[in-house]
């Protein structure tokens, strides 16, 4: 008897469609299964054989072979399982075709027939749903996952026997159950039980550091890298930890897209899942470059692609090793990373804000020689290995100074400082005006604006062409700094609400483009 | 002893020899004919000479052996030869250039490794030291007095460290004057090595010198030597600024038991980098408050020494004990504390000299105002400005501070504004951005 089965697997980001085919065959009793399988996959035909077995169901003494196909795409995951078992069911005529037809099924089986959640549905059931199917099982963990895109019938089942119930009934008490289901779900949705606590953060309560709040709104509003540096205690990583209090909401289909990423990694939880607020990804300086990258011997998104949208805080940048540091070229020029492996290469998105935090000498202090007693050789080295893959991609470089008691003491700062959602509106404003800009170019922010460009969107008239000059001659830029000048100018401009690139303009942007060497 | 041109590669040999001290070197020099003979001498010979002048005998006999080893290594002429290729001069005691100034030493070098010149007996020479991390006061106060000091043609010798050392000595190139470097190396070996610009202009215009043969890689134990060298090949020292504890305070003790005259320029009480310089001046130092003043202090100096007060200090018996330096008495006291020289008599009468000539000096100081009111150019006082500019400082503030600041003054301004401003003063060469937005008064010689 043969039955066949819809099921999909992960490729990187894509995701694709795998056809499930079981045969039972007359021949010694065994089960194989075939079609360019990892080792998970190949382990399912164990966890099927005792799940089944526990749910009262024996295997026939047949020769039964699975095939997954398209037989030369690499099949990975543990989605599998429930797809081989229900198929192996039809074809012992347990379950008619009919029952399981234009359905995709996802999920892992425990040896007593629980169904447990599996990585990647996201992106799988938006594959499904390309293709033309609009039915959906998956595992009942995965069930919110799977409803973000909030398209087609997804059932959320938690047993062998729960599927196989839901599959025999009708379809109108099959609709009743997949919306008790949703019911359900929102329930626990409201006594927050998966729901993480949204951050409470806010720039008002950051005391002082005006020029760092400053900084790091221009950041949010052109989405330009930006580094801090500043004495241990002056308040770097309280700055960075509010950049995405400021930075407007996730879009829709932005939602999406970082839910996928998380959801191949195996990181979407409920939080995740509806959050509209940035990712804040921010990894120990002992980042490894495969962590940072992704990879493995069957890749997965790494650091630098769950900052995805979001915002990617490298605290104690000097820290971390050159290797690591190199490895952000490609994500940082290309907005996107491409992981060879074995036989399989994947491209990750990673299109984040780098923030950095560093101090500005071993010690911390300098340029306060009081306490600094680094030499200018120390310092060099210190920062030296910052300088060609990042220090040349950040737009904003920061100094700030060390916190005084008067910073901390000043009444109300809470009232006094500008408020998260104040800057935010700002911030929007200046989007919405790059949105409008760029409309037809395939960019978003000025960030990426690039040499062959960035004349034709920062006009300057005479006055400020000559002001740029000064600059340059001046302060001896050079192209590229120049060129992150303008960019920074632009989002000045924008924040200003001008579409005129102005004098004071370039002046302010001037201060940021000062490397920090 | 008179040593001719054939002599000089054995001499340079003597120099050489590893194990054997340069204090063993004078010794054999001074009784013994020539150096060839001491060239010629056996090893039985030397050792028993060696013990006879107080060596223990394993000692002596190590000495001994290591002499005999590398006299049959060294290759006379052709290690002299390659001296003169690298344009490496050799000035030994003997020497006629040699600076009579050294022998207020304790011990004075056998020889001087010089590429350039040596500075000359009438000129007048002056120590600039300091930190190498110094501050941005450090440096402006450097550079100001370096220059000043050069153009006056007072000569400055320091040791091309980074820090407060290589600025003066730049400073003073530039005022185009003439500058000596003395190396705690071989005169070949630019030591740091990003001194090397420096390095470069000084062998043109002035002299790099080393007491050290040449080849000898820089090394913590001989950098006290090379302080001393300093002290003793200037008139006078100059503090800019020094820690509490720091390698200057050897230059400084140096020219203190040379008699040389110390000068400090002071700093701010709550400045670690001042601690130094404001300590020598409670133990009595001079206090310079401007290019000019050391200048007229300097002339003072030298107008001192003309007039005869010194005794002639120059006399190759001293060497043995301790320097005789004429005007102070430090000789041999080098337990004496700070500041609280013994006045001789001579020395009272040297000082009342001084007073009737104190009329002139007031004169000459009065032309300094002049010139300084003519040229405009040299004042270590920052003018008083209005406005954003008022709020910068030599040292470096952050824009933050300086929005407060302003804010203080109540001027109305927002963050924007601000650093437009600070930019433009920038683009005006009136302040500099230090890194990233971090900003500081721009004057000349601020490094």
């Amino acid at each position: 008897m043969y039955s066949t089965i819809l099921s999909g697997t992960v490729l990187g980001m894509e995701s694709c469609l795998v056809q499930v085919e079981v045969d039972l065959s007359a021949g010694l009793p065994c089960f194989t299964m075939v079609g360019h399988l990892s080792g998970e996959v190949r382990e399912s035909a164990e966890r099927v054989r005792v799940a089944l077995k526990n749910n009262g169901i024996h295997l026939p003494a047949m020769h039964i072979a699975v095939n997954l196909s398209p037989a030369d795409v690499r099949k990975e995951g543990t989605g599998f399982d429930l797809p081989v078992a229900l198929a192996v069911l039809t074809a012992m005529e347990r379950l008619t075709e009919k029952e399981t037809e234009g359905m995709m099924i996802l999920g892992e089986l425990g040896l007593n027939g629980e169904i447990r959640k599996v990585r990647g549905i996201l992106p799988m059931v938006g594959e499904g749903l390309q293709a033309g199917i609009t039915r959906f099982l998956v595992p009942l963990e995965n069930l919110q996952e799977a409803g973000l895109i909030g398209k087609g019938r997804i059932m959320g089942v938690g047993s062998l026997k729960e599927a196989v119930e839901y599959l025999k009934m009708g379809e109108a008490e099959q609709k009743e159950w997949e919306e008790k289901r949703v019911r359900e779900l929102e329930v626990e949705r409201e006594h927050g039980l998966w729901q993480g606590k949204e951050t409470e953060m806010d720039f008002s309560e950051v005391s002082g550091q005006e020029s760092g709040k400053r900084a790091a709104m221009i950041a949010a509003a052109g989405f330009h890298h930006l580094l801090f540096s500043g004495p241990p205690g002056c308040g770097k990583t309280m700055l960075a930890r509010r950049i995405p209090t400021i930075l407007p909401p996730l879009s829709e289909e932005e939602r999406l897209e970082v839910a996928s990423v998380y959801s191949i990694a195996g990181l979407l939880d409920g939080m995740r899942a509806v959050s509209r607020s940035r990712p804040f990804v921010s990894p120990h300086h002992s980042l490894t470059p495969q962590a940072l990258a992704g990879g493995g011997v069957h890749p997965r998104p790494g650091v630098v692609s769950l900052a995805h949208r979001g915002v990617l805080f490298l605290d104690e940048l000097p820290e971390f090793s050159r290797k690591t540091l190199d490895l952000l070229r490609q994500p940082l020029e290309d907005r996107k990373i491409q992981i060879a492996r074995n036989r399989e290469t994947v491209t990750y998105p990673t299109e984040f804000m780098l923030v950095g935090a560093m101090n500005p000498c071993p010690c911390g202090y300098f340029p306060d020689r009081n306490r600094c007693r680094c030499t200018p050789y120390e310092i060099h080295q210190y920062i030296s290995h910052l300088s060609g893959p990042i220090l040349n991609r950040i737009d904003l470089q920061v100094r700030l100074k060390e916190t005084e008691f008067s910073d901390l003491q000043k009444p109300g700062n809470r009232e006094n400082g500008e408020s998260s959602a104040g800057m935010r509106n700002r911030v929007m404003e200046a989007r919405s005006r790059q949105d409008f800009r760029y409309r037809d170019m395939g960019i978003r922010f000025n960030a990426q604006l690039t040499a062959g460009n960035i004349r034709s969107f920062c006009k300057l008239g005479r006055k400020e062409e000559q002001v740029l000059e000064q600059i340059y001659t001046s302060m001896k830029l050079g192209a590229r700094t120049c060129h992150k000048l303008l960019k920074v100018a632009r989002t000045i401009a924008d924040l200003a609400g001008s579409e005129k690139v102005g004098k004071e303009d370039l002046l302010e942007a001037a201060c940021y483009c000062q490397g920090l060497e | 002893m008179k040593i001719t041109k054939r002599e000089e590669p054995y001499l340079y040999w003597l120099h050489n020899i590893p194990e054997l001290s340069e204090k063993a070197a004078v010794l054999l020099l001074e009784n013994c004919e020539s150096p060839s003979q001491i060239y010629r001498m056996s090893r039985q010979e030397l050792k028993e000479k060696l013990i006879s002048w107080g060596w223990r005998d394993k000692v002596a006999e190590r000495k001994a052996e290591a002499f005999e080893q590398f006299r049959k290594e060294w290759r006379l002429e052709q290690a002299f030869e390659e001296l003169q290729k690298k344009q490496i001069r050799m000035i030994t005691v003997f020497h006629r250039e040699y600076p009579r100034r050294l022998f207020a030493m304790a011990s004075p070098p056998m020889a001087l490794y010089c590429i350039g010149e040596l500075p000359k007996e009438r000129d007048c020479t002056v120590a600039v030291i300091g930190a190498r991390d110094c501050s941005e006061y450090g440096s402006y106060a450097a550079g100001a007095f370096g220059e000043r000091l050069g153009r006056a043609g007072i000569r400055v010798v320091s040791g091309m460290a980074r820090g407060i050392d290589g600025i003066a000595q730049k400073a003073a190139l530039d005022g185009g004057g003439r500058t000596y470097a003395v190396l705690g190396c071989g005169v070949d070996v630019c030591y740091p090595a990003s001194q090397k610009e420096l390095y470069g202009r000084i062998r043109e215009q002035g002299g790099v010198i080393s007491p050290f043969v040449p080849g000898t890689p820089p090394k913590k134990q001989l950098f006290p030597y090379r302080n001393s060298i300093v002290a003793g090949l200037s008139d006078a020292v100059l503090v800019i600024e020094a820690r509490q504890k720091s390698g200057t305070f050897i230059t400084v003790d140096m020219a203190l038991e040379q008699g040389k005259d110390v000068y400090a320029v002071p700093g701010r009480l709550t400045d670690r980098l001042s601690d130094g310089c404001n300590l020598l001046i409670r133990q009595g130092s001079g206090v310079v408050l401007s290019p000019e003043d050391l200048i007229a202090e300097l002339v003072m100096l030298k107008n001192r020494e003309n007039g005869g007060d010194r005794e002639n200090v120059g006399n190759r018996e001293n060497t043995g004990s301790r320097g005789n330096t004429g005007g102070g008495t430090l000789g041999g006291q080098k337990e004496i504390s700070g500041w609280q020289r013994k006045v001789s008599p001579e020395e009272l009468q040297a000082r009342r000299r001084l007073c009737d000539r104190t009329e002139g000096l007031q004169k000459k100081r009065r032309q300094t105002e002049q010139d300084k009111q003519i040229s405009g150019q040299m004042s270590l006082e920052l003018s008083a400005e209005d406005g954003i500019l008022g709020l910068l400082d030599l040292e470096p503030k952050s824009a933050d501070a300086l929005y407060e600041a302003a804010g203080k003054r109540g001027m109305q301004m927002t963050m924007q504004e601000l650093l437009a401003d600070l930019i433009e003063l920038c683009m005006e060469g009136k302040a500099r951005q230090v890194s990233g937005n971090w900003f500081a008064r721009a004057v000349a010689y601020s490094d």
